[in-house]
């Protein structure tokens, strides 16, 4: 049978030297060719860790330890002065936490125990479960019951309407603080052993800097992405009351519900959201992102503008909604204008998702299972 | 002439040839699917794919497929794992085969959203390995029983793999031949510069022209290598390409062992000689001596079988196809994509966003889609029209069980293909609950030019 096939191999070969001529002189004028030659993912992740990831981290740190020292002294002393003191401090570790609320992988995740944000950063409340473990002296935090600690909890000891009195009630107060201590104490080693692992995890993913699952790219823009739809879905969407199936607007779901600081902490959470996509940091200061990226690829300056311009969009309506008002007021008072803001956050899911990761080609939410 | 050429075919594909081919792709396919079978439950897939996810894509047609459980699943991937060994070894060999194919077969069948061209490969490769004697020599059953040891095999056991292995490479090329492929070099322009980071190599993908050369030298090395290793001249440099090219898709792209598996499965053009010769090494190694009978494997029925072999590549070779039927763009509407050799043909990513509607109340709420689907479910549903429907008929029955009056569903899929900004599927006002999937056209999906 060979024989009878000897011609074709000859024949391909034919074919695929007047192919590869042909091939060579093709690429010329009327494509302009990709110019992604001076796009390099390491020094974009060196820019990430030293610009964005470490400085945010730190100032989670400092100001966690701050929370905590103020802690110590409400728990001595709880006065209202000092009960004021301890909220602003809860406050600034909490918008520093909503800077870190992407970095979930690496230190930022411990196997069974889960991410940082789901172990620091779940609401609502339980708040029964919370009365219920400051009563039994529970503070034991290996089991998963996240709802009784991390951020929001302690919101809802710091600012729930008889937060005060509570504290200083003769008979339960003290079990109280030391639950406070305790979750604080919970709170702040998590950070710190966060923190810490950067120290040595910030050259791992420097060299991580592959495109396909598990590489630094792949796991930080995975996380980039679950931040911005948890921001939107359930920070707005839920309170808002437009999940399938909800049958009205759900205002106690909100964030920071306790405190009303949920709408300065929905366009915090945004902020940081842009910045990663910028690779800016907090301060402003410029550095390689997802914009850059773009900017290097002949295709991508479309989506580049779209999504600049989109930002500048929703930062607009962010700014149109007062601090001061909280969403769990507003869903009562104005909800279409909430959930319009939903929708307006859910428009724009496609600039971060679909649109950008099928240009910058890394291989995004496989997270496990390959291609063909 | 017609009735002399039947008569011709029927006398080559049943002529005797050496079993040493069907010795060597028994080992290897045994071997290359124990390892990936151990793969696949060490990187803990089979709680990814399988048991985590609340709702599961159906192939169609096989809806009616039951769902077993997690302990079953280990089980299945157990008797998976053992029974590729015991092929590896010709051990309960036709036993081992049927059950490989089966457990094999089922776990793709299971989710939709895991199909991958190469392991439907795998699946007719083990449907082949049920069928041919491959036991009959070098294997623990022809140890226990000499009897059956045969030196010789029909031709057409041989024919099943070469001709299946050359209708994957030539469809895959044929494939390529399209503007975009060619012309724009995509999606090789958008996949391979971000592979800047590689060593050594690694400055070639950021070269603008490298993606052009790419996805030229694809394409032809797709159409031509089953010619070039079919000829005995040319064979060992094609499987040098083979090599190479097969080396460098496994480093570039994540695709898991399906490198290793045209690369052993490529084995099979080789000369006899050229098998008997490895395979001696082997023999002497683990001492087999085979004592052949004077009578030679053969079958009856070789009528039945030159029909089911001539039907069986009809099938294969027009299947792939049957695309043509459909209007519009096969890479917008993907209607007869699958099951056609079409791999790594296009980057392709969708954002889709589903509501779902009391009628009596009117009230209309967005699913978050993460409730029912893992990132991989949800990555391949927001892109693919069938998985879409299935997705939507699947929420309306949620929901109307979560006590909503006749739910509606509607969803705005958009969605990018190669580059460009991502476009609207189909109509977001569109009732998905009530579109059936069928064979026929989807004609609810945009056309992909005018918008």
């Amino acid at each position: 049978m060979n024989q009878h096939s000897s011609i074709l191999p000859k024949l391909s070969l034919i074919l695929i030297l007047s192919l590869f001529i042909l091939s060579a002189c093709k690429p010329t004028e009327e494509t302009e060719p990709n110019s992604s030659t001076d796009f390099n993912k390491k020094i974009m992740l060196e820019s990430m860790a030293d610009k964005v990831i470490l400085p945010n981290l730190n100032n989670l740190k400092i100001s966690t330890e701050a929370f905590k020292l103020s802690c110590d002294s409400f728990r001595q002393n709880p006065t209202t002065s000092q009960l004021i003191q301890i909220q602003e401090k809860w406050n600034q570790a909490y918008v520093d936490f909503l800077h870190c609320q992407a970095f979930n992988f690496g230190p930022g995740e411990i196997p069974v125990t889960g991410t940082m944000a789901e172990n620091l950063g779940i609401w609502p409340v339980n708040t029964a479960r919370v009365e219920q473990r400051i009563t039994d002296k529970n503070y034991s935090f290996s089991d998963f019951e996240r709802d009784s600690r991390g951020f929001q909890t302690i919101e809802y000891l710091l600012f729930s309407p008889n937060a005060l009195t509570q504290f200083q009630d003769s008979l339960s107060g003290a079990d109280r603080r030391a639950y406070l201590d305790a979750i604080t104490t919970h709170l702040h080693n998590w950070v710190n052993t966060v923190v810490s692992g950067w120290a040595t995890y910030r050259q791992t993913f420097v060299d991580n800097d592959g495109k396909d699952a598990g590489s630094s790219v792949s796991l930080l823009y995975n996380n980039f992405l679950l931040s911005y739809e948890g921001l939107k879905n359930y920070k707005l969407g839920i309170p808002a009351g437009v999940r399938a199936g909800q049958t009205q607007a759900e205002p106690n779901k909100s964030e920071s519900y306790y405190s009303g600081y949920s709408t300065r902490h929905i366009k915090e959470h945004f902020r940081a959201i842009e910045n990663i996509w910028k690779g800016n940091s907090r301060t402003g200061e410029t550095g390689i992102g997802f914009d850059d990226w773009l900017n290097s690829l002949q295709d991508g300056k479309t989506l580049l503008n779209e999504t600049q311009t989109k930002f500048a969009e929703l930062n607009t309506l962010n700014n149109s909604f007062q601090d001061t008002s909280s969403i769990a007021t507003l869903v009562q008072s104005d909800l279409s204008k909430i959930q319009n803001w939903y929708t307006e956050y859910q428009k724009f899911t496609r600039y971060l998702k679909s649109d950008l990761s099928s240009l910058i080609g890394i291989a995004i939410t496989y997270s496990s299972g390959d291609g063909d | 002439m017609l009735a002399q050429l039947i008569r011709k075919f029927h006398t080559a594909i049943h002529g005797q040839t050496s079993i040493a081919p069907l010795i060597t792709v028994r080992i290897m396919l045994g071997l290359l699917l124990s390892i990936s079978t151990i793969r696949f439950i060490v990187l803990g897939w089979i709680e990814d794919h399988y048991i985590s996810p609340v709702f599961h894509f159906s192939y169609f047609g096989f809806e009616w497929l039951p769902r077993l459980g997690a302990v079953e699943l280990y089980a299945i991937h157990g008797i998976m794992l053992l029974s590729s060994l015991a092929v590896l070894l010709g051990f309960y060999y036709r036993i081992a085969s049927i059950l490989l194919f089966l457990t094999f077969t089922y776990t793709e069948l299971y989710d939709l959203t895991y199909y991958l061209n190469h392991y439907y490969f795998v699946s007719l490769a083990c449907l082949f390995l049920l069928i041919i004697p491959a036991h009959r020599n070098i294997s623990i059953d022809a140890w226990l029983n000499p009897k059956i040891q045969s030196s010789t095999v029909p031709n057409w056991t041989i024919w099943l793999f070469k001709g299946q292995i050359s209708i994957v490479y030539i469809c895959a090329g044929l494939a390529k031949i399209n503007y975009s492929w060619l012309m724009e070099a995509l999606p090789l322009r958008i996949w391979l510069p971000p592979n800047e980071h590689l060593p050594i190599i690694g400055s070639v993908f950021t070269w603008e022209y490298t993606p052009w050369i790419f996805s030229w030298a694809g394409m032809i090395f797709d159409i031509s290598i089953p010619f070039l290793l079919l000829n005995k001249n040319f064979r060992p440099w094609a499987y040098l390409l083979v090599i190479v090219f097969h080396a460098l898709t496994g480093i570039l792209f994540q695709i898991g062992v399906f490198p290793l598996v045209m690369m052993g499965a490529t084995l099979i053009f080789f000369s006899t000689e050229w098998h008997t010769r490895w395979q001696s090494v082997l023999t002497e190694m683990i001492h087999w001596k085979s004592t052949f009978s004077q009578s030679t494997y053969s079958v009856k029925f070789t009528g039945i079988i030159s029909s089911l072999f001539i039907l069986y590549f009809l099938f294969q070779i027009l299947f792939p196809w049957r695309f043509a039927l459909y209007p519009g763009n096969l890479f917008w509407t993907e209607e007869a994509y699958r099951f056609g050799w079409r791999v790594m043909l296009m980057e392709k990513a969708g954002t889709a966003t589903f509501y779902v509607k009391d009628t009596c109340t009117g009230k209309e709420g967005t699913v978050f889609n993460k409730e029912f689907l893992n990132d991989h479910q949800e990555k391949q549903m927001a892109m693919q029209p069938d998985m879409i429907l299935q997705y939507a008929h699947f929420l309306k029955d949620h929901y109307q069980q979560k006590g909503l009056c006749n739910p509606e569903v509607r969803a705005e899929v958009f969605v990018t293909l190669n580059g460009q900004a991502g476009r609207l599927l189909f109509d977001p006002q569109l009732n998905l609950s009530e579109i059936q999937d069928s064979w026929n056209t989807k004609n609810w999906i945009y056309p992909y030019a005018i918008q």
